[in-house]
């Protein structure tokens, strides 16, 4: 009994090992920091993109498609499946969690002739730290103003949010079609950590 | 047996210094005259600029290809046509040798001028650009490349240069020469370019030199660090690329292209249709938002079966090429620049480490992705 329980505990000892994230210099992270900022940068524009009705669907279901790419598909909490989700800041103060993709796609069917999305205040990202799950962790923030307005531009609803994104960045070994890169940045879940009505509404 | 010795000792040392001063006698000769207008109130500390990059440049070149670096200044008090004929004839030029002629400083034409090429505004006399390469072809070098960074408008009075956000320059250290024995030592005949074409201003940064002769520097530079292949054509091309990026926040009015005739005919590379400079410009184009995204759009599909095999990767690097920090699919890659071009200043494709496959597409595909400052 003893020898098999030695013998398996050596044999997770040894897939713990190859599976276990290399540790990675502070320059090299930096550049995944880099890479995670303009990914963030990315994400502000496609969200822009595909509010703004000015512009046609192809473009803007192209940006969808763009912007649920830099998401995880999903991952394991208590053991159960779950899909990313972001949260929003209701015209009535709540707020709610709605799916990455589901988000975006209504993104594009928002009640107002016109939305207008835009962000102040850089997008900052913290420093990658490492996880007890072997993966690389960081949180970005960034600060986003929406205005959904009438026919004749007449504010109807607006607010700023600062919203955080779960950022972790994966062993690219794991992936089939990974280059040479060591890690794979994904985004997770969207929160709202504060919200405002915007000045003059 | 000691006089033996000392008459062996004695004879090897001369056998010696005969070899070294043979050496010396046909070491091939890189004669670089260098002329600026250091003095100008508007342009002279521009011209500084370029004159100690472009100096630094071709001592960097030669000093790779192992060519005797001689250097003629026509700056200061030597500017002029004067200096400029003196400088000329210093140079003792044998068969092998190379000479490079750079002009920074003003430069004009008129309509009743046969020359496409500039005349060089040397305060109170000119000379053709073009008679100063003649001049130089006599000389009978291997290769002579004469190049003036200059205005070539018309006439009309009035010279000034504009003030502009300043090129980013990237001169490269690394010990492969194969790119630069290929562009100067392998080259047999002339070059003559100058960067605006008859009728057209060049552009100059006030501190950092002018437009043109940076994104000449920078296209070497690119070549000799990222290329498997080069020749003169897809050199120029790629720095006239990058002269268009550099200068597309500028109004079209302001705007320069360069130009350039060789006598000798182009190299034959591998897939000229698939050349570095057709992809860099390819990726940035598709990068410039001054371009509706349907145009754009339309671009990238075609491009993209024009230059990519259909499961094509592409590899993208911060600082270290060998060390990328993203893989996208060709396809992918091509959807995310064409929506995020207000955010991207420009591409460069690295290709040494890109692979073509069959039908002179590339399967994988190198690059870099150089991002607007804020």
């Amino acid at each position: 009994m003893l020898k098999y329980t030695s013998l398996l505990f050596l044999t997770m000892l040894c897939i713990g090992r190859l599976h276990a994230q290399p540790e990675m210099d502070r320059k090299r992270l930096a550049e995944f920091e880099k890479l995670t900022q303009q990914r963030v940068n990315d994400l502000q524009l496609y969200i822009s993109l595909i509010a703004d009705k000015s512009l046609s669907t192809e473009q803007r279901e192209q940006a969808v498609e763009l912007a649920v790419s830099l998401f995880e598909k999903d991952y394991m909490v208590n053991g159960k499946r779950r899909s990313p989700y972001v949260q929003i800041s209701r015209r009535n103060g709540t707020i709610s969690s709605v799916p990455v993709r589901i988000y975006f796609k209504n993104l594009m069917h928002v009640k107002f002739d016109k939305v207008e999305i835009t962000y102040y205040d850089a997008a900052v990202v913290s420093e990658f730290e490492k996880g007890t799950d072997g993966n690389y962790h960081a949180t970005a923030t960034y600060y986003q103003q929406f205005k959904g307005m009438d026919q004749k531009g007449n504010l109807v609803y607006g607010s700023r949010d600062r919203k955080d994104i779960r950022v972790t960045a994966q062993s690219a070994a794991v992936y089939a079609e990974a280059g040479k890169e060591d890690l794979k940045i994904f985004f997770g879940d969207i929160t709202v950590r504060d919200t405002v009505p915007i000045p003059g509404f | 047996m000691i006089r033996f010795l000392q008459c062996n000792f004695r004879c090897s040392w001369l056998l010696v210094i005969i070899l070294w001063f043979s050496q010396m006698c046909h070491a091939q000769s890189f004669y670089a005259v260098l002329v600026a207008d250091t003095r100008d109130a508007s342009l002279g500390a521009s011209c500084e600029k370029d004159l100690e990059e472009m100096s630094g440049t071709l001592r960097n070149i030669s000093k790779k290809i192992k060519y005797d670096y001689q250097e003629l200044i026509c700056s200061q008090d030597k500017f002029g046509r004067g200096g400029i004929q003196e400088a000329i004839s210093k140079i003792q030029c044998k068969p092998e040798d190379i000479i490079f002629f750079y002009y920074t400083g003003h430069g004009i034409n008129t309509p009743a001028e046969k020359s496409n090429f500039p005349i060089l505004y040397l305060k109170d006399e000119t000379l053709e650009l073009e008679t100063v390469h003649r001049l130089l072809k006599e000389k009978k070098p291997r290769f002579c490349l004469t190049l003036g960074d200059c205005c070539n408008n018309l006439f009309a009075g009035r010279r000034s240069m504009r003030a502009a956000t300043p090129v980013l320059k990237g001169i490269g250290v690394t010990q492969d020469t194969k790119i630069l024995h290929t562009l100067f030592v392998e080259a047999h005949g002339d070059l003559l370019i100058s960067s605006a074409k008859k009728g057209e201003r060049a552009t100059a940064h006030p501190n950092d030199g002018s437009f043109y002769s940076n994104t000449w520097m920078q296209a070497v530079a690119y070549a000799e660090k990222h290329n498997s292949h080069v020749s003169w054509e897809t050199l120029l091309a790629d720095a006239e690329n990058r002269l268009q990026e550099s200068l597309k926040s500028l109004p079209d009015s302001l705007k320069h292209h360069s130009q350039w005739v060789r006598s000798f005919p182009e190299t034959a590379l591998p897939c000229p249709g698939t050349s570095f400079a057709e992809i860099n410009r390819f990726l940035n184009v598709l990068a410039d938002e001054k371009l509706g995204f349907n145009e754009r759009n339309k671009l990238r599909t075609l491009g993209q079966k024009g230059f990519f095999g259909p499961t094509a990767q592409v590899s993208i690097y911060m600082s270290d090429p060998e060390k990328p920090v993203e893989t996208q699919p060709i396809d992918h890659f091509l959807k995310r620049i064409v929506n995020t071009a207000p955010l991207i200043d420009e591409f460069n494709f690295v290709e040494r480490l890109s692979n073509l496959g069959q039908g002179c597409t590339y399967d994988l595909v190198t690059l870099q992705e150089i991002r607007k400052t804020k």
